[in-house]
């Protein structure tokens, strides 16, 4: 059975690994996070440790009548199970904190995972852009 | 303009301001989102957007900037507005160290997808909604 928690500095490693970026400095990025209220960045264990890591931001705009929203970004798993576990915690807390819609980012997405996202609901409908700075 | 937008028109109207005010003041309270508007020469406001910083493990833990809600009011599209406004939320999460700038746009905004890859924006993600 997978536990899902906030993460903790001791996971910093961890999660760099899933990242693919072990060794990677992050410390100052997760005392970032865990300093911004509407960032929650969780672990997902399983018997052998950190399996999982996901980030759900809440956000709060004017449009939809002032909806709040969840944003659901940063998920790595070592396995499709634990994903699933994920998923299904960033749901639950983001309707137990008042969103009334739930955005999740993914790589430009494979026919395959649009499949699996639509099991737990998630329709793709939006283009995400970015621009380095 | 959130209301007279071809996605707003059906879920935002001005007759009741109740909802928009109490998001208004929760917005104003967190100091990492920035509700910002560009005005015309009568101090009116005629373009709007929304901007909220996110940090992050991912990408070597990278803050970024997050645009959202971008309008420009009818009469003003195309006068180059909502390019500015772009380029000020751009400046801005340079300024807070942000290293990169990013923003979704729903499928069916064709016009607007070609305005976000002129200002140097590529589409490099599929954004997924689950209504709750």
């Amino acid at each position: 059975m997978d536990v899902i928690r906030r993460a903790r500095p001791t996971d910093i490693e961890a999660i760099a690994r899933l990242f693919g970026s072990p060794g990677e400095p992050l410390a100052a990025a997760f005392r970032q996070i865990a300093s911004t209220p509407h960032v929650t960045l969780v672990v997902a264990e399983d018997d052998n440790g950190v399996a999982g890591t996901a980030q759900l931001t809440i956000l709060r705009g004017l449009a939809w009548e002032g909806a709040v929203r969840g944003l659901l970004e940063g998920v790595r798993a070592s396995r499709r199970g634990v994903t699933s576990a994920l998923l299904t915690w960033s749901i639950k807390e983001a309707r137990r904190r008042g969103c009334s819609r739930l955005h999740m980012d993914s790589g430009l997405a494979r026919a395959e995972l649009l499949d699996f996202y639509a099991r737990f609901g998630f329709e793709h409908s939006y283009q995400g852009f970015t621009r380095s700075l | 303009m959130l209301a007279d937008d071809q996605l707003g028109a059906a879920r935002d109207s001005p007759d009741d301001l109740e909802p928009y005010l109490r998001a208004f003041e929760r917005i104003v309270a967190d100091s990492n989102q920035f509700l910002v508007v560009a005005t015309s020469a009568a101090d009116e406001p005629i373009a709007t957007l929304q901007l909220t910083f996110i940090p992050g493990l991912a990408r070597r833990g990278a803050l970024r900037g997050q645009i959202e809600a971008v309008r420009v009011r009818a009469d003003h599209r195309g006068s180059g507005v909502g390019a500015e406004l772009m380029a000020w939320a751009v400046d801005e999460s340079r300024r807070h160290g942000c290293a990169l700038v990013q923003l979704t746009s729903d499928t069916t905004r064709a016009g607007a997808h070609r305005f976000y890859e002129r200002l140097g924006f590529v589409p490099s993600h599929t954004g997924f909604k689950l209504k709750l």
